[in-house]
């Protein structure tokens, strides 16, 4: 899906509707991420959405315009939410129709898995290490006598 | 068109043909494996990326109709609530499965005698032992001898570690005073045979990086060919050819480049899984078979069982530490796998329990059950649920009924235009009641293991991994495509050993079985090479 500069900026504020930062702060909003450039590649994948979409962002600059005297991208958060739940009335959530590829790209992000406590890497090779299996903790277990049917 | 005539031409280099060839290499008889997958490289298994859950479910699904993988051939499963899942490629689909390792218990073999259903198998437990022992060696099975669910048995190797999601569930067993033990698991938990030992990755089921899981691609096969077994991979068989004398004479396949070549062989061994032989064999019609090769009784096809899965995922109020260890293998239980009138349904079923999500999978399935919602509320929904989940899988006996089956689609085709298969599927009002049970006991366990509220997912519809019944083992030729140890009644050169031959299901994974049936059915060839075909 190619975008314009412009509609990326658009693209990048409705992302930061598909998952916020967090009230803390700890957690940076997918938009913020930086995400829109991906998200928009993974949606080439898939033309029709990508077509919702992109008219998606239109009416959503439109209606922005038309309400706020800004395009979507410069409104806050409010403004923002209340435009979108306009294209939802509508017929278009465009947040709830881009949550699959974008909770994708956010959490396979380094910088989230760093801000969830994990490390910033694939699983191979580094793998995790665990303590061998207790054998204690079958001591009840053992004293049930067999129970398979004998046949 | 080759012109040579090999003494032993197999067809599928997964778990059953793999062990197959490694059994008969010792005779020295040319031994020539088609199959239509690949080699794989592990190094390029998702686990090695960033994006390793995405791949999951992507070109690593479990589905061949997701990946579209030019390899795999496509399903028709729309009349079927549990979906088709396999892979295609040298191992087969061990690349992908779990390596969750159990064996049939004695009573799985003698269902009709002592529960009034199914079908008695013709041979028994005691008959497959030696063989379940042989291929926990080469496979290289973790586990601990003692489970009082079982008859005795040697285990090679230590246990999977349980962590700190296993210490719970097994503790939720504990206090309600149910059975659990530390699965048998096809895993080295310590370097063997080769194979670098475990280290917890976590997702097994995208294929493993490390080579700690035994796929046969590993396992059986390098010592198959260093014995002199070819494997030719990218060869997919179209039919099987019959000769004037009613024998197998070879087979028909596309080679890597797509060319028609054709196999001439004394013998001809289908080990395409339950879906994939009885597609090839009623895509071989002849004058003899119109029906499809060795089908006089009709039931190629027919008697298609999966296990039904019950899934339910409890939500726990502190990390698990569930991304670390083998996502399938830890422990089980077989509390219920026995016939109990009182239940309301006969056989069984087996706990088998699921390690936690990943990031990735944790915010879909949240998104799928609502806990992790688009917009505001998200990160706290998040939080809930982000390594704080574990789950318990209901396996639950299928019985065998004539309506589950395989036919061929009149118009789905693969890369090579051959008929593509088409499964028609209902649930028994049997399995029915043990699903709903299953996921009542499991929610159970759950609880008294401290979790605080459950997601059900049931029938789970991903899980048709485990293919059975559809070219079954009996005496009578009437009501069974195979004999005793695997040859057609029909075609006395032609034998099946995979997970079609299958009498009944029992209620755990089913590989293990696979592949002890596959050396058996190669120790009876061995055994009577000089009267095979009387
Ligand atoms: C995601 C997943 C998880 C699983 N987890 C477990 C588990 O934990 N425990 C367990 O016991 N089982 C598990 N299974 C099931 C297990 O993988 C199978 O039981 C086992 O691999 C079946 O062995 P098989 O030899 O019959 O068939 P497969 O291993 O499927 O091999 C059949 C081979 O035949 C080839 N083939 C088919 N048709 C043709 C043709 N016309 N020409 C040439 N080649 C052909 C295929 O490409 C394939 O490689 C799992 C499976 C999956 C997909
Ligand atoms: S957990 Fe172990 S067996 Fe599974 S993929 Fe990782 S290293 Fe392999």
């Amino acid at each position: 899906m190619n975008l314009s500069d412009d509609q990326l900026r658009s693209f990048a504020a409705l992302l930061d509707e598909v998952i916020p930062p967090s009230a803390d702060g700890r957690m940076p909003g997918a938009g913020q991420l930086g995400l829109a450039g991906r998200v928009a590649r993974d949606l080439g994948a898939q033309p029709a959405l990508a077509e919702i979409v992109v008219a998606g962002l239109a009416s959503a600059d439109r209606v922005a315009r038309e309400e706020c005297d800004r395009p979507f991208a410069a409104l806050g958060a409010t403004d923002r939410r209340r435009v979108l739940a306009r294209l939802a009335e509508a017929g278009t959530p465009l947040a709830g129709m881009l949550a699959f590829p974008t909770y994708i790209a956010y959490y396979e992000h380094p910088e989230v898995l760093v801000a969830l406590g994990r490390e910033a890497r694939p699983p191979h090779p580094g793998g995790y290490e665990l303590e061998p299996f207790d054998e204690r903790l079958l001591d009840g277990v053992r004293k049930r006598a067999p129970f398979y049917r004998e046949c | 068109m080759a012109e040579e005539t090999v003494d032993v031409l197999i067809v599928g280099a997964g778990a059953a043909g793999a062990a197959f060839a490694w059994s008969l290499a010792d005779t020295r008889m040319r031994i020539v494996c088609l199959e239509q997958g690949g080699w794989m490289n592990p190094a390029t298994y998702p686990t090695t990326g960033m994006d390793w859950e995405a791949r999951a479910l992507g070109d690593f699904s479990v589905s061949p109709n997701a990946r579209g993988r030019k390899e795999d051939y496509p399903v028709n499963d729309a009349d079927s609530p549990i979906k088709a899942a396999m892979f295609s490629a040298v191992g087969g689909s061990t690349i992908l499965y779990a390596g969750h390792f159990p064996r049939l218990h004695p009573s799985d073999f003698r269902t009709k005698s002592l529960d009034g259903v199914g079908e008695d198998w013709p041979v028994d437990y005691a008959t497959l032992e030696p063989y379940y022992a042989e291929n926990d060696r080469m496979m290289g099975v973790a586990g601990l001898a003692g489970d009082p669910a079982y008859p005795p048995k040697e285990v090679p190797l230590p246990p999977v570690p349980l962590g700190k999601l296993g210490e719970r569930l097994a503790s939720g067993f504990d206090e309600l005073g149910w059975h659990w033990w530390p699965s048998d698991s096809a895993i080295a938990t310590r370097p063997y045979r080769g194979r670098d030992r475990c280290v917890n990755l976590g997702p097994c089921i995208s294929g493993c990086s490390q080579g700690a899981k035994a796929s046969t691609d590993i396992t059986y096969w390098p010592e198959a060919v260093r014995h002199g077994v070819e494997v030719r991979p990218g060869c997919r068989v179209r039919e099987i050819l019959l000769r004037d004398d009613g024998m197998a004479d070879g087979v028909v396949y596309y080679d890597e480049a797509g060319n028609e070549c054709r196999e001439r062989a004394e013998i001809v061994v289908i080990a395409c899984n339950g879906i994939g032989t009885p597609r090839l064999l009623l895509n071989s019609t002849s004058r003899a078979f119109p029906d499809g090769l060795a089908n006089r009784s009709g039931l190629v096809g027919k008697n298609l069982m999966f296990h039904p899965y019950g899934m339910v995922v409890g939500y726990f109020d502190e990390p698990l530490e569930g991304y670390k260890g083998p996502t399938g293998c830890s422990l089980m239980s077989q509390e219920f796998y026995e016939t109990d009138a009182s239940r309301g349904f006969v056989r069984g079923y087996s706990f088998e329990a699921v390690r936690g999500m990943g990031p990735v999978s944790a915010a879909l399935s949240g998104m799928g059950s609502g806990r992790v919602p688009v917009g505001e509320g998200h990160h706290e929904g998040f939080a809930q649920v982000h390594d704080r989940s574990a789950a318990l899988l209901a396996i639950c006996e299928d019985l065998a009924e004539e309506r589950n089956r395989v036919t061929l689609d009149p118009e789905l085709k693969d890369a090579n235009g051959i008929p593509a298969p088409k499964i028609d599927y209902r649930l028994s009002e049997n399995s029915e009641r043990m699903l709903a049970h299953g996921v009542e006991r499991a929610k159970e366990v759950l609880a008294a293991a401290g979790a605080r509220e459950f997601q059900v997912n049931s029938p789970l519809s991903v899980a048709g991994w485990h293919l059975m019944g559809t070219a079954r083992m009996g005496l009578d030729p009437e009501r069974s495509v195979v004999n005793e140890w695997g040859r057609c009644h029909d075609v006395r050169n032609l034998f099946i050993i995979d997970g079609s031959i299958f009498v009944t299901a029992g209620a755990v994974n089913p590989t293990s079985t696979i592949q002890a049936l596959a050396l058996y059915v190669a120790d009876r060839m061995k055994k009577n090479l000089a009267n095979l075909f009387d």
